[in-house]
Formats: structure tokens, C-alpha cells, sequence
């Protein structure tokens, strides 16, 4: 994984309060990460340091290698950052203020226009490139608010509650247009809406009360809070196979499948998946198949800010 | 270079995108007015005290406009969460100072040339010594450069355009009444106070056509002061 944001112990307090503390984690290319939080939570706190708006109070963040503090004008030109109340100057039109946007992060003059017109295509602003962007639905102001943050082709793209104030249709927009951000482009995007996150991203970032709770795929988050499931699938009927599992292992749901299959959703709660194969074979039970089943993100992160589980996934993501 | 431009050619096109502008302009040019019209159309006075007239006029009204101006930089564009753009950007923190003082600097001097009708009427109508308008002119810029950069740092400092405004007010009136402070004053402090006037000492020469050394080296340093100090509130808000 090449690592393109690296945090090492983040620290920001306002006065005394502490916004964020002790935060370090990895972020690869290409990955789109929610960050994810109460109000509250350090969410945007972290993101306006990434985007070098504000100088964290302890601790170091590298963007691609160039550390904040040692050259922060460098670091601001790999990052583009979509603040969660678009920055627009709302007597310009769109082209004008693309074009000072661009230019003001170092696009060349004449590559401008045609810089504009991708952009604008790519978030279905093209439409609206000569209206004044005080007339602009709040939808059409965060796509512009995200084409301006695009405009420079920045390695890493910050967008704080970028669905908050958006009509559903609107989010359903926003999500694809998230989405399609990743692979090109690491992508942070901050959210109130479990769902957003669940549909958009590939790796969470936990936070509550300025730590770092957990940062890993949504998989590895339901490992953290405990609440691994699996699916089973076994020749036999679920009833019998119920009362074969280990001790702990909760079954979540059953079904017979006909023919004498059945498949049983299983709530590991600390059990390892070996433990349930040899348990259900020990048994005489044949499996057909076992898959772990993805968590559902409003119970983990409920779980993971209530204290039933905290730490970092997946070994490669921790610092 | 092209960073600072560019900040201050937003500043100036934004400046005249709504009506603040324009009113600020249309403010500036009726007071001009206002005063010619009273103090020398139809009166006998000579071209010269005419011209020395209208230059103290215009000191005034451009202070007053040079802290309309910079009451909304920084604070308006906080208060619209617009700055975040400028502070994310590659430019630098003395980029972003320079552009909008230049800026706001450029619409000053704006509604100075817009009033330059009054010395071509002395022109027409009377004798006008070409020496005096230079002199005046300079001393006008170099008061609306100091008085520029005061509002700029207020518009720094201050959590909105109202706090922004008195701020820059107080200030810009406490740089002209500095001849008080020296008069009530002891030695060595009444001469600094005298020093750091900038109507008395530093522009009422230059209205009546004399250019003082000592100004053209107060002016600039006054202004980069408190545009120093813009910079460091800049920067210590990021690490507020």
C-alpha cells in the first residue's frame, strides 16, 4: 500500500478543550475514508489540519510525504478541501470563480478553460457555468464547492458533511459523485449519515471525543466492537445445527433452504470461525459454505463510541 | 507576484459586484462635492489655498473610505466562510495580506481619482500650479496606504465588519490626533506623538505643495507594521 496521509500522535486543543488527541493512522492511495463521529467528535478539527487551514498543537501529518510545518504551502497544494459550508464567493459566476480558484492554486493560465470544463462536467456543474453562484441551489453550490476542490488535481480530496443541507435526490447524487472520487484520489469524507459512509467508503475512521476509536473496513470495525458475524450454510437442519455451536455463538437468524440445507446467520461474539467450522463438522454437519456478513454500521459504531470496543484494525492501517 | 494580483483584482471587481462599492464611491464623491461647493465656489480664494482646501477635504473622506473598504476584507469574508479558500491555497500567509490590502488600497485610491474633476475645474477656472497637485496627490496616496493597512489589521483581528469598522476608526482618528496627545505630553514622549501624526505632520505639508523625505518613509513603514502584524494574526489563527 503506498501511504499518501500518515498521521503520527495528532493533537489539537482549543484553549482547554482538546479537539483531537493522539490521532495517528495510514491512509493509502485511492482509498475514500469516511470519518465518522459524534458532534463533537474532532471530525472537521482533523480535516481543517489535513487541508493546512489550521497547525495541529502536538503531534506531525504528512500528506504524501511533505510534512505540515516544514513546507505547509507544498502540503496545501496536494490537498483539496470542500469545508462543509461551500467557500464561495457568491457575486461571482462559476467560471470566474473556478478560474480564480485554479489559478490560485497554481493552474496554469491557459489551462484553465478546459480544466474548467472537465471538472465541471465531472460534477454535472457544465450547465451552470454562467449563472452567479448566489443563485444556485445548495446542491449545485457543493458540486461547485466540489469542483473547486478538484480544480488542481490535488492527490488528496477533504469533504466535510459533504450531503448535510442536501435534498434526497441530491445525496443520491452527491454518493455516486463521492464514489466515483475514489481510486484516483484518496478521499476523506466526513458524515452524520452512517448510510453515506456505509455506501461510499472503503475504510472508516472512528472518532469520539478527539480519539481515535478504530480505523479499518467496515468488516474489521464489527471484528473491534465484538460482532463478528458469519454466514453458514449446512447440510442438516438449522435447529439441529443451533444447538451444536460453541458456547457464546448467538444465531441471529435460520432458515431451511429445502433439501435438507439450511442456512444460519451467527453472531460470533468472540468465537473464531474455526472454532464454529469444527464444532458443526465435529457434528456431522457438512458446511457449504461460510462468509462473513458485514456488520450493519449504526449498531458497530454505536458499539465502538460506547466503549465495547476500541483500537485499530487491520495492522497494515495502524502507524 | 501573480498570487497577490490576483487576490487583488478579486478584491477590486468584488468591491464594485454590489452595491457597497458604489455607495461607498457615490459617498465619497458627494462629500467632495459638498465641501468645494461651500468652502470655495464663490469665493474669492486664490487657486492655491483653493486646491489646499479641497486636498484637506479629501484626506478626511478618504480616510472614512479607506476604513468602509477595509472593514469587510478579512472579517466579511470570515463571517462568510469564504477565507478558508485562501487559507487552504498554496499562497502564503504575506500573499493573502498583500492581495487584499492591495486591493482594497487599488478602490481607495479609485474614488481619490474619481474626485480629480474638482482640481481640473480649478484648472480651467483658475491658476493651477501643477507642483502642488503632485504633492498633494502623493500625500493623499501615502495617507490612504497607511490608513489602508490600519484597516486591513482590524479587519484581521476583529470577529465581524462592525468590530472591524469602529476598530479601524478609532485608530485611523487617534493617527490624527496624535498632536493632542503631544501637546499634554512631556519630552522626549510629545515628540514621538508629533512624529507619528499623520495629518499635522505628515500631510498638511503635502496639500500645500511641499513633499517631506520624513513621510515618504513614515507612510511605508506604518503601513508594512500593521500589515506585519495582519500576517501574524493570520498566522496565529491557525493555531488558535
Amino acid at each position: 500500500m503506498t501511504v499518501i496521509v500518515r498521521t503520527d500522535r495528532l493533537t489539537k486543543s482549543y484553549g482547554a478543550v482538546t479537539a483531537l488527541a493522539g490521532v495517528g493512522f495510514e491512509c493509502g492511495a485511492g482509498e475514500v475514508v469516511g470519518v465518522l463521529g459524534l458532534n463533537g467528535a474532532g471530525k472537521s478539527t482533523l480535516l481543517r489540519i489535513l487541508a493546512g487551514e489550521l497547525l495541529p498543537s502536538g503531534g506531525s501529518v504528512w500528506i504524501d510525504g511533505v510534512e505540515l510545518g516544514d513546507d505547509s504551502r507544498e502540503m496545501r497544494s496536494r490537498v483539496g478541501y470542500l469545508p462543509e459550508e461551500p467557500p464561495l464567493y457568491r457575486e461571482m459566476r462559476v467560471r470566474d470563480y473556478l478560474g480564480f480558484v485554479g489559478a490560485l492554486n497554481g493552474v496554469a493560465r491557459h489551462e484553465l478553460p478546459d480544466r474548467i470544463a472537465v471538472v465541471a462536467g465531472r460534477v454535472h456543474v457544465d450547465g451552470q457555468l454562467d449563472r452567479v453562484v448566489g443563485e444556485l441551489s445548495m446542491g449545485y453550490r457543493k458540486r461547485v464547492g466540489i469542483a473547486q476542490a478538484l480544480l488542481h488535481e490535488p492527490d488528496v480530496v477533504l469533504l466535510d458533511e459533504p450531503v448535510s443541507s442536501l435534498d434526497p435526490a441530491e445525496i443520491v447524487g452527491m454518493r455516486e459523485l463521492v464514489r466515483s472520487l475514489g481510486g484516483r484520489r484518496t478521499v476523506f469524507t466526513s458524515s452524520h449519515h452512517l448510510r453515506e459512509v456505509h455506501e461510499t467508503c472503503d475504510s472508516i475512521l472512528v472518532l469520539h471525543e478527539g480519539e481515535l476509536l478504530a480505523y479499518g473496513s467496515q468488516e474489521e470495525l464489527g471484528v473491534l466492537a465484538g460482532r463478528e458475524r458469519v454466514e453458514v450454510e449446512v447440510r442438516g437442519t438449522a435447529a439441529e445445527a443451533a444447538g451444536r455451536l460453541p458456547t457464546g455463538v448467538e444465531v441471529v437468524h435460520s432458515a431451511e433452504l429445502g433439501d435438507g440445507v439450511s442456512t444460519l446467520t451467527l453472531d460470533l461474539a468472540g468465537a473464531e470461525r474455526e472454532e464454529v467450522v469444527a464444532a458443526l463438522v465435529g457434528a456431522g454437519f457438512g458446511i457449504r459454505r461460510l462468509e462473513p456478513v458485514r456488520s450493519d454500521l449504526e449498531r458497530v459504531f454505536l458499539d465502538l463510541v460506547r466503549g465495547d470496543g476500541a483500537g485499530q484494525a487491520g495492522g497494515e492501517n495502524g502507524p | 507576484m501573480s498570487t497577490v494580483l490576483l487576490i487583488a483584482r478579486r478584491e477590486l471587481r468584488a468591491a464594485f459586484a454590489g452595491l457597497y462599492g458604489w455607495a461607498i464611491l457615490a459617498l465619497v464623491l458627494m462629500l467632495d462635492g459638498l465641501f468645494f461647493n461651500a468652502w470655495t465656489l464663490g469665493s474669492q480664494r486664490p487657486s492655491s489655498e483653493v486646491l489646499s482646501l479641497f486636498f484637506y477635504t479629501n484626506f478626511g473622506v478618504t480616510m472614512a473610505a479607506a476604513v468602509f473598504v477595509t472593514m469587510r476584507s478579512f472579517a466579511a469574508e470570515r463571517e462568510q466562510r469564504t477565507l478558508v479558500l485562501l487559507l487552504t491555497s498554496p499562497a502564503g500567509d504575506w500573499q493573502v495580506v498583500l492581495g487584499k490590502y492591495l486591493g482594497a488600497l487599488g478602490f481607495v485610491l479609485y474614488t481619490v481619482a474619481a474626485a480629480a474633476y474638482i482640481p481640473v475645474m480649478v484648472w480651467l477656472k483658475g491658476n493651477l500650479e501643477w507642483g502642488q497637485v503632485a504633492a498633494g496627490y502623493l500625500g493623499i496616496a501615502l495617507a490612504a496606504a497607511v490608513c489602508t493597512a490600519i484597516g486591513i489589521f482590524c479587519s484581521t483581528l476583529a470577529p465581524n465588519q462592525l468590530a472591524a469598522g469602529v476598530a479601524a476608526g478609532f485608530l485611523v482618528t487617534l493617527q490624527v490626533l496624535f498632536w493632542l496627545l503631544s501637546g499634554i505630553s512631556e519630552p522626549p514622549l510629545d515628540g514621538v506623538f508629533a512624529a507619528m501624526d499623520l495629518y499635522r505632520e505628515h500631510f498638511e505639508p503635502f496639500q500645500d505643495g511641499a513633499v517631506h523625505l520624513k513621510t515618504l518613509v513614515y507612510a511605508p513603514t506604518v503601513s508594512y507594521l500593521f500589515l506585519l502584524l495582519s500576517v501574524r494574526v493570520l498566522q496565529a489563527r491557525r493555531w488558535r
